[in-house]
């Protein structure tokens, strides 16, 4: 039996076909596909990139359910391990675009994955300079605030 | 100009030889006036005041508004010219046939060589050109800009920073997105600030130098700036040929550091932007409304975070261990509120139940007084051991009576009560309760216990302290309760009991299950105890006299019984026998109107009961499973505490690493609690 095949297509109108079971894991293309079955997808506030790099992670985690032997290929544990290392090669910008295409396209496991590796690069932060710095943030406090927080914080390090 | 529409023109002079410092030296003022978009020729200023427009002559004080232009259309652009002349009136340009509809640049400056204005302006989303326009024969020619191929970074036009610069005389597009972008240069620019300056960069010797306004701070952000300053380049020229790195920006073309929102691209654009000194095309707005709606934003650099929706930043924030949380609430205003918000709190909450690593708190105290707190987490997925992480120690802390809420934990410092946020640091030193019940002769025994509780309509976490004094045997049993609501000007207030109330000792070492009731284990009398549960929110208390086991008949100082939860109810962990028969019972409250029990018996695996036998264990609590906590009754090396698994009548031995040597083979008290959240409550006083 074939699989049904459905097209999506990025920003700069690059056309991706991919297994429709594959692209069910977004609830925003399933809901799609049942409402315009056979059309075209366009998925216009996504790059070629990030959507390549979001129906990677979705191929990896399509759950088969054919029936076969084989429907456990990876194992949860394996599964972890490639998300680690499927976020970790990822660089901060790509990260952030992932990470509002997980959002926008309904898929809570790779929303999960993002949001936790970003959580990651701020605790690896040493302080909040660090933490504007890697993520755009503008200081709006005046030097007093700042020190009005840290009394609240007297942290024991 | 603010957003309450009050304007000010202020004039500066240099008052150094080297231009690093202008000084405001006049207040050139008018009322009504807005402060966008200053553009000027031969000394005359033009600038837009209520929709119209306004020539100003800071020299002779002149100041000359225009009559408002009547548009024919809405949607798209047009151009009109007013000659400034006597009996002069606006005249609508009359468009070429290649003729396209441009949105000129926000914040735009333009540049003027001859009888020829110049500026930039977008024709759609990523499509820029240098707009000419001849003053003499009144005719519009564009140049398309050319597009930059440098690593695929189209940029679009909310996000294009660029600007018209004359550059050897020749008109020059002078592009510094990345630039703002690295260093948040927007901080400085765009919004007035304090300490505020401007930049002026030599494009030939790559040199920025800050010049100061008030004189005073900014280097930090003046050398940040210098590190990325390489990044910048140069783009096109006006004949659309690239030119390679160098120029100079003349100060005029950095000069103008006009503070101005960028969102008011779409409002009211273009009312003065090219208004002349005898020429003023003027257009309509909308064409970058409907660019922006009509074209997909494409996103090839960094975004800010404040692009983040807010949801998403509170997914992220709400993965962060709770230490973190605290500190990081001065990375800027939206961060500290969201971390401080209730909602935020309560998410936090239920995450961290579900989700973080629970850590083991230890209290100890010795017989000389000194003591220490120390936390602990488990290194092993399987939590069959625990090494201390941190030494949280107070000076001044007593080790008894370890409770704790939402991350906030309670225990004795002296005799007064104290709250700790091992989170955030916090600690909170209540006053001494003065109590009216009073020792008489001989009465020694006295007991004080403080226990935390929320009351979730309120918002209100508040602590109740249990005052007990009673002889031997709970004879003449006394007691008296206060409450002190957790906010600020808060204060110890006496609980009125009802006419039912009977005094009640609680169990020691007791543990309490706390929420919007808190539930404790109580003697009446030598043989009858309760459930006793006080009400947060009402300060109410009730009591549900505990069943008697028929079996045996079990006085106050030898039973051995505490509070659990167990499969969501409430539960009586009885475990007089456990050490010399391996028995427990465990008495759940089915339903606690109709006081109905349901009752089980556990006899330990025969394997297990070397685990229990030469050892006097104590309750600690459950863990996020249920299972059952029980720990050494005294302190030693290789420490470890049980896990009781009542389901399954598995008992298991967790190790415990890390306490200081010092504690071991002494003489000392301590207290253990498991706790499975964390907070960032911070508490008014």
């Amino acid at each position: 039996m074939s699989k049904k095949m459905i097209v999506l297509k990025s920003s700069e109108g690059v056309s991706f076909v991919v297994e429709e079971a594959v692209a069910r894991q977004s609830k925003i293309i399933s809901f799609l596909v049942e409402e315009f079955p056979d059309r075209e997808l366009p998925l216009t506030n996504m790059t070629s990139e990030i959507l390549r790099k979001t129906i990677e992670y979705c191929k990896k985690h399509v759950v088969e359910d054919d029936g076969g032997g084989d429907s456990s290929s990876s194992s949860s544990g394996d599964l972890k391990e490639w998300d680690v290392k499927f976020v970790a090669e990822i660089d901060q910008p790509r990260l952030m675009d992932l990470l509002m295409a997980a959002n926008y396209l309904d898929i809570p496991s790779l929303l999960d994955v993002t949001c936790q590796k970003v959580a990651d690069t701020i605790a690896a932060c040493n302080d909040e300079k660090e933490i504007r710095a890697t993520f755009n943030i503008e200081n709006d406090f005046t030097e007093e605030e700042v020190e009005a927080i840290r009394m609240e914080n007297q942290y024991p390090i | 100009m603010d957003e309450d529409g009050q304007s000010a023109l202020l004039s500066m002079s240099s008052t150094s030889p080297d231009n690093t410092c202008f000084l405001v030296d006049q207040d050139l003022s008018i009322p009504g006036m807005e402060g966008y978009y200053l553009s000027d020729l031969h000394g005359l200023m033009c600038f837009s005041m209520r929709k119209k427009a306004c020539i100003y002559n800071p020299s002779t004080g002149q100041r000359l508004t225009l009559p408002k232009i009547k548009s024919d259309i809405i949607a798209d652009q047009e151009h009109w010219v007013f000659v400034l002349e006597a009996g002069g009136s606006w005249k609508k340009v009359i468009s070429h046939e290649s003729y396209r509809p441009h949105a000129p640049f926000a914040l735009g400056q333009f540049c003027i060589s001859g009888s020829v204005v110049h500026y930039l302006a977008w024709h759609d989303m990523y499509t820029c050109a240098i707009v000419s326009f001849d003053f003499r024969s009144e005719e519009l020619t564009t140049i398309i800009a050319p597009e930059d191929v440098r690593d695929d970074m189209s940029i679009p036009a909310l996000e294009m920073r660029a600007e018209l610069i004359e550059y050897g005389g020749k008109i020059t597009i002078f592009e510094h997105s990345n630039l703002k972008l690295r260093v948040q240069l927007k901080n400085a620019p765009l919004d007035m600030h304090s300490g505020f300056y401007i930049l002026c960069y030599d494009l030939q010797s790559k040199d920025l130098r800050e010049e100061s306004h008030e004189s005073k701070e900014c280097s930090l952000t003046a050398s940040k700036v210098a590190e990325t300053a390489p990044a910048t380049h140069l783009s096109a020229s006006s004949q659309g040929q690239n030119v390679a790195a160098s120029a100079s920006v003349s100060t005029q073309g950095q000069n103008d550091a006009t503070p101005a929102s960028t969102q008011s691209l779409n409002v009211a654009a273009f009312d003065s932007i090219q208004s002349q000194h005898k020429t003023d095309p003027t257009c309509q707005d909308q064409l970058a409304t409907e660019i922006w709606k009509g074209l997909p934003l494409r996103t090839r650099r960094r975004r800010y975070m404040s692009e983040i929706p807010l949801d998403l930043l509170v997914e992220i924030l709400i993965r962060l261990p709770g230490k973190y949380l605290a500190r990081f609430k001065c990375v800027s205003k939206q961060w500290s509120s969201l971390i401080s918000s209730r909602n935020f709190c309560e998410r936090l909450l239920t995450i961290t139940q579900r989700k973080q690593q629970p850590h083991l708190y230890m209290c100890l105290v010795d017989k000389d007084g000194q003591s220490a707190l120390l936390s602990m987490s488990s290194t092993s997925p399987d939590k069959t051991c625990f090494v201390v992480d941190q030494d949280l120690s107070i000076p001044g802390m007593g080790g008894y009576f370890l409770n704790g809420l939402h991350g906030l934990m309670c225990f004795s410092l002296g005799k007064r009560a104290c709250i700790y946020n091992p989170c955030t640091g916090q600690c909170l030193t209540l006053p001494k309760i003065k109590p009216d019940i009073i020792a008489e002769p001989g009465q020694i025994q006295c007991i004080k216990r403080n226990h935390i509780g929320y009351d979730p309509v309120d918002n209100q976490h508040k602590l109740l302290c249990t005052i007990v004094i009673y002889s031997d045997n709970f004879v003449n049993l006394k007691t008296e309760h206060w409450v002190f609501v957790l906010e600020a000007g808060g204060s110890w207030k006496k609980v009125v009991p009802h006419e039912n109330y009977r005094p009640h000792a609680p169990f020691v070492p007791g543990k309490s299950i706390s929420g919007s009731v808190v539930h404790y284990l109580a003697w009446h009398t030598m043989y009858t105890y309760a459930i006793v549960s006080f009400d947060i929110r009402s300060e109410e208390f009730t009591t549900i006299i505990a069943p008697v086991d028929v079996r045996y008949h079990i006085p106050a100082l030898q039973m051995r019984a505490e509070l659990i939860e167990y499969g969501g109810k409430i539960a009586i962990f009885e475990y007089s026998y456990l050490k010399t028969e391996g028995t427990t019972v465990l008495w759940v409250l089915e339903d606690a109107d109709k006081k109905e029990w349901s009752t089980r018996s556990l006899v330990l695996q025969p394997c297990q009961m070397h685990l229990v036998q030469d050892i006097d264990l104590v309750v600690k609590g459950t863990t996020q499973d249920g299972k059952v906590i029980l720990a050494p009754l005294e302190m030693h090396s290789e420490f470890y505490i049980l896990c009781y698994d009542l389901q399954s009548n598995d008992l298991s031995k967790v190790e415990i690493k890390g306490i200081p040597h010092r504690w071991f083979d002494k003489e000392c008290y301590f207290d253990l609690r498991l706790v499975s959240e964390s907070s960032v409550i911070y508490l008014e006083t």
